[in-house]
Formats: C-alpha cells, sequence, structure tokens
C-alpha cells in the first residue's frame, strides 16, 4: 500500500485505485446490460433479464465506494501499517507470457512439442540449471501425460 | 443404520478399497507439497472425474479432500511451511517440537488428532446430512433464496484481506454466473458475440486458471527459495501421558472444526484458527507454552481442519450450498455429473452417498496407516524443486482445461483467469469468495425470480416465510459479527489503554 504525503490526510492510494477501477468496471458493465434484447414482460414473467445483473453490479459500485471512502479515511493504526507496494517482479509476466505462448502454440505445432518447448523454457526461466534432473522429469511427465490423455481418457489433442 | 450397512458394504468392494488407497496416498503427497492443496488437486481432477461413474469420481474428490488435509501437517512440522492452508496454525507449535528433536512426536501427535478429528467429523456428517436434507424438504424457492444469501453474507467473516474486498469478489462471480443465455428469455447477456459464452462461463476452466495458474504465477516469484527438512524422524506413537494430555483437545477441536465447517464457506482454515484460539483460551495450565512446541498446539489445529471436513460436505450434499474451497468443486463435479445435491439425492442415490462417506472414513483411515509408515517418504517430497513441478502441474492444467470439452477458448479462459487470480490475489481479493459468488450466484437468481412470480410480485412476502426469514437473519448476523466483534475489540483497546493511562 502506498500513502500520499502531501495531503493533510493520508490516503491509501493503491486502494482508492483499486476502488476506482472497480467502480469504472461496473459501471462498463452496467451500460453493457443497455445492449440486452428486450423482451415482452409476459415472456420476461416480471423481471427483465438486465434486473439481476445491474443489481449485483449497483452491489459492486457500492461496495467499491466505500472501499474508496475508507481508503481516503485512514485511522493513525493503518496508517502506520502501510507499506509501500512492490511492483510486480518481472518474471510474473515473463512466466505469464510463456504460458500465452503455450497456448497459443498447441494448436499451431501440436500439443506435446509444444509441452517439449514449454516444460524446460519456463524452467530455465526460473533458474532451473540440471540438465538430467530437468530432461528425466520432463520425459516422464511426457509419457504420463501421453497415457493419461491419449490412451485412458481418449481426447483428441491439438 | 442402512446408511452404515451401505457404507460397509462400500467399504468392502476392493476396488473402492484400491480407490481409497490409491487417492490417500496422491492426496498425501500433493498435501506435503506446499503452494498445492485439495482446492487445486481436485479442480485439476475436475476434467477426469467427470468422465468417471459418479459414485467413484466423487468419492476419489472426497478422499484426496481429506487426505491433502491432513498432508499439509507434514511440511508446517518438518519444514515450517504449511503444505495447505488450513496447516497454517500446526506450524506454530509443530515446527518448534520439530526444532526440539521432536519431530515424530509432533508428526504422531497430528497424525491421531487428524484422524480421530477427521472420523468424528464424519460420524457427525452421516448422521447430520440426512437429518438437514429432511429439512431441506421444506424449502421453496423463498428459503433457497435466503439459504444462498446466508452462503453469501459468511463471506464476511471468511479470511481474506477485508470484508469488503470478500464481498467484491463474492460479486464479480454472481455477475460471472449471469454470463451466457438467460435460461427464462434466451436473451444472451455479457456474451459480447462470442460463441463459446453462449452457455455461460466455464466453470471448471475459472476454477483451475484461478487456483492452479494464479498460484503458478506466485510461485514465480518464490522459485528461488531452498527448504530446508529440519528433521526426518519416523513417526512414533505419542506416549500414553501425550494421550492423556490431548485427548479433550482432540474432542473439543473436533466440535468446533465440525460446527465451523458446517457454516458455508467457512473451512479448514478457520476452523484450525479458532480451535487453535480456543485451546490457547482453555487450556490454563499450558498457555505459557503455546508456541513454543506444545502438543496441544499441534493436536488442537489438526483435530479441527479434519474434522471440517466431513462438517462442510453437510451442507453440500444436503443443501447445495458449498461448505468451503474444497466442496465448492466438487459440488461442481457433482452438478456436471447431473446429480443434485438435496433431499432427493437421499432417495434416489443413496449409493452415491455411502460412497462418500465411506470414502472419507476410509481415507482417515488410510493415512492414518500411511502417516505412520510413511512420514519419512512424504517428508522428503517437500523436497522436490518448485522448477520442475510447477511447469508439469500448469500443463495438467492447460491440457485438463482442454480436455473437457476439446476447445481452444477453454484454455484461453483459463489463461485469463490464472493471470487475473494472481492480481487478485495480490490485492487481497482472495478466489473463495469469487468461487462461492461463482456457484450461489444462479441458484440466487433462479430462486429470486420464482420467489417474485409465487407472490405475485411482492419480494416481501419471501420475509413472510419461517425459514426464510431466519436465514436472512442469520445472513444479517454473518454481516454485523465481525463488525460488532470489531467494535467491541476497538472498545476494549481503548479501555485497557484508558486504564494503562490512569495507572501511570
Amino acid at each position: 500500500m502506498s500513502t500520499s504525503q502531501t495531503h493533510a490526510k493520508p490516503i491509501d492510494r493503491t486502494l482508492l485505485f483499486e476502488s476506482i477501477f472497480i467502480m469504472v468496471f461496473a459501471t462498463a458493465m452496467f451500460a453493457t446490460t443497455y445492449t440486452f434484447d428486450k423482451v415482452p414482460a409476459i415472456l420476461a414473467q416480471g423481471i427483465q433479464p438486465t434486473v439481476f445483473p445491474r443489481a449485483v453490479l449497483v452491489v459492486m459500485f457500492l461496495l467499491a465506494a466505500l472501499q474508496a471512502f475508507k481508503a481516503t479515511r485512514l485511522t493513525p493504526q493503518q496508517v502506520s501499517d502501510l507499506k509501500p507496494v512492490k511492483a510486480v517482479p518481472p518474471i510474473v509476466f515473463l512466466t505469464a507470457g510463456l504460458l500465452m505462448a503455450f497456448a497459443a502454440l498447441m494448436p499451431i505445432i501440436g500439443t506435446f512439442p509444444a509441452i517439449v518447448l514449454f516444460l524446460p523454457a519456463l524452467a530455465l526461466l526460473w533458474g532451473e540449471r540440471r540438465g538430467l534432473l530437468m530432461s528425466l522429469s520432463f520425459l516422464g511427465f511426457l509419457g504420463f501425460a501421453y497415457v493419461l490423455f491419449g490412451l485412458i481418457m481418449n481426447v483428441p489433442l491439438p | 443404520m442402512e446408511a452404515f450397512f451401505l457404507v460397509l458394504q462400500f467399504l468392502a468392494d476392493p476396488y473402492h478399497l484400491a480407490i481409497i488407497a490409491g487417492g490417500t496416498l496422491v492426496g498425501l503427497i500433493v498435501g506435503a507439497l506446499p503452494g498445492l492443496g485439495s482446492v487445486i488437486l481436485i479442480a485439476l481432477m475436475l476434467p477426469f472425474v467427470v468422465r468417471m461413474d459418479p459414485t467413484t469420481g466423487i468419492a476419489l474428490c472426497a478422499i484426496v479432500y481429506c487426505a491433502t488435509t491432513y498432508g499439509g501437517s507434514i511440511t508446517a512440522i518438518l519444514i515450517n511451511t504449511p503444505g495447505t492452508p488450513a496447516a497454517a496454525m500446526t506450524t506454530f507449535d509443530g515446527f518448534p517440537l520439530a526444532q526440539k528433536g521432536e519431530a515424530g512426536r509432533a508428526l504422531g501427535i497430528a497424525t491421531f488428532s487428524s484422524a480421530i478429528g477427521g472420523i468424528l467429523g464424519i460420524l457427525v456428517m452421516i448422521v447430520a446430512t440426512p437429518l438437514l436434507a429432511q429439512v431441506a424438504y421444506q424449502f421453496g424457492p423463498a428459503e433457497f433464496f435466503a439459504l444462498a444469501v446466508f452462503g453469501m453474507s459468511m463471506l464476511a467473516s471468511i479470511s481474506g484481506a477485508s470484508m469488503t474486498k470478500n464481498f467484491i469478489g463474492g460479486a464479480f462471480g454472481i455477475l460471472l454466473a449471469t454470463v451466457g443465455t438467460d435460461l427464462t428469455t434466451g436473451v444472451q447477456r455479457f456474451t459480447f458475440g462470442q460463441p463459446d459464452l453462449y452457455e455461460g462461463v466455464a466453470v471448471v476452466q475459472i476454477m483451475i486458471g484461478i487456483f492452479a495458474g494464479g498460484e503458478l504465477l506466485r510461485q514465480a516469484t518464490q522459485a528461488h527459495l531452498k527448504r530446508r527438512l529440519i528433521a526426518a524422524g519416523v513417526t512414533k506413537l505419542p506416549s500414553r501421558e501425550d494421550f492423556r494430555r490431548i485427548w479433550k483437545t482432540v474432542l473439543r477441536s473436533t466440535g468446533i472444526g465440525t460446527f465451523i465447517g458446517i457454516l458455508p464457506a467457512e473451512g479448514g482454515k478457520v476452523a484450525a484458527m479458532i480451535a487453535y484460539n480456543e485451546e490457547q483460551r482453555w487450556n490454563k495450565k499450558r498457555r505459557g507454552q503455546f508456541g513454543k512446541g506444545a502438543i496441544e498446539g499441534v493436536a488442537a489445529p489438526e483435530a479441527a481442519n479434519n474434522a471440517a471436513t466431513g462438517g462442510t460436505m453437510v451442507p453440500t450434499l444436503a443443501l447445495g450450498i458449498p461448505g468451503g474451497g474444497s466442496t465448492a468443486i466438487i459440488l461442481t463435479a457433482m452438478l456436471i455429473l447431473g446429480l443434485r445435491p438435496g433431499p432427493q439425492l437421499f432417495v434416489e442415490q443413496p449409493n452415491l452417498l455411502a460412497g462418500i462417506f465411506g470414502a472419507m472414513l476410509g481415507a482417515n483411515i488410510c493415512f492414518l496407516v500411511y502417516g505412520m509408515v510413511g512420514a519419512k517418504f512424504f517428508s522428503r517430497i517437500t523436497l522436490v524443486p518448485t522448477t520442475i513441478l510447477w511447469p508439469c502441474v500448469i500443463c495438467l492444467a492447460c491440457l485438463g482445461a482442454y480436455s473437457f470439452q476439446q476447445s481452444m477458448f477453454d484454455v484461453g479462459v483459463m489463461v485469463f483467469f490464472a493471470c487475473l487470480g494472481y492480481f487478485l490475489n495480490r490485492h487481497g481479493y482472495a478466489p473463495a469468495p469469487i468461487v462461492m459468488g461463482l456457484i450461489l450466484g444462479e441458484l440466487i437468481e433462479t430462486s429470486l425470480k420464482q420467489s417474485y412470480l409465487i407472490y405475485d410480485g411482492n419480494l416481501f412476502a419471501i420475509l413472510q416465510q419461517p425459514i426464510a426469514a431466519m436465514f436472512l437473519l442469520l445472513s444479517m448476523f454473518g454481516l454485523c459479527g465481525p463488525l460488532i466483534a470489531k467494535a467491541i475489540g476497538a472498545y476494549r483497546d481503548r479501555q485497557a489503554a484508558h486504564l494503562r493511562g490512569n495507572d501511570e
């Protein structure tokens, strides 16, 4: 959590931004409900299909507004508990990128070739350097995945 | 009596015994691996479970649920890292005992307390579930609406960064449940013209993504951590003196665990936390020893979290309201297999219920044996490098997500929710409330619509139904309880500060 020191009252800026993001999301989704088809009242049996999602979005918006309010009204204890926010480590983005690449490669080059590329790539990214251990473990996993999905479950993998 | 006979019949089948033995072994291994737990394991198992026959599939989920809950205590004691969140309290006294060279004693206490807590919890489940299901016969849409609201209100007290964040997560889950074609009117909601969303979001893929994928990204930041095994002694039986010291603790904690487990949305983690705190309060003789290696500090959370496994199954099977994260996934599996929890299940599927009860009972007895014989082996599993384990886990998750409907869109949904799960967790939005909302969302909307029709547009009539009114009242208590407790705590702190000021 980060605080704004320039204000007279300290603010939990991270929590405030989170809350604003949620409020924007809820508003955008609420606006989307206006694109839903309208149905005659007799078919809707009294409740239009927009009513329930809108009610949920209003609750979500109000909760986020409450959270935003709380972010600007911190008690001395909360102020002392606030810690500076650490940036998301690059390895998280790289891991997420590899995962997306794996999902994208599966239908292009096939599941097992994609696994053969993905497993050592992720292990190397995470700092694993023991070649023999990686080879044996990943070969074992490939065999396990083939038996489980290909032979037992008979799933037509891409 | 007939239920017990059916349970015994299930346990007499060698095939079922093999499933129990194998499932418990897998559950123990996974439970002993920090980061993985019952929720991730059951989520990963879902694509396979839905292809099995319903009794075996659901029983297998129940077995691994019991075994992973116990398995988490091994790492908590030996490497000061809880294998599962429910074992977090076990580290407080289990690890100091291991540091004193009494790892075997701590593991023995944990194994026995877990088994006794688990078995007693299941016996309560066998008795309580049909009784609760009988009550559910009187439930109409109003009662189910109120019950689902009660389930959501319990999000106020589950562990997480804040009550508001839990509710925002719950609302997000409910919103996800509205995606797809509205069954009453046929109108598409939040589908954005994407045909893959016409039948709604893929619950299984969301669960795999948010739990397993989110954890993968979290583990990415911890891959460099080295774990050190403090001691790996063979488990020894606790002495007669140890038994004399812990039997009351185990019974007390089992009661707490079962009760907490029955409450919707609560689970083993909360049960263990409350049992540990209560034990400190009750055990005045050894209050000073807690946190330094008191055996009661190991027995209490272990008995409670394993008793909670039986407790959480009660509302899941009797009412279709999940008792926690793991049971939410088990409930999803049941719904996919065409099994609707509730009173009809007891009439139509007595063998399924006997299978679940028998499997859980068998798993508890089985891990007692495995725990005593193989604790040394399971403790070694904790040293499997994260850099090897997690790439394999996430591959399995992707293949599982694909295999469900043979759709790459599902894999995309899983990857998206993996990224979302990581960021939500980082900002204190726990995945459990989202899953609760996702599962209860449809029930809330459907029962609300039905109530609207039945009471001719007067939704206040729901309050005139005694059972519904009771659940809504309990929901109010559920919502206000933590706030009242917080206010009382703050008042006491102020009083204490005031008194200290007077003394000075």
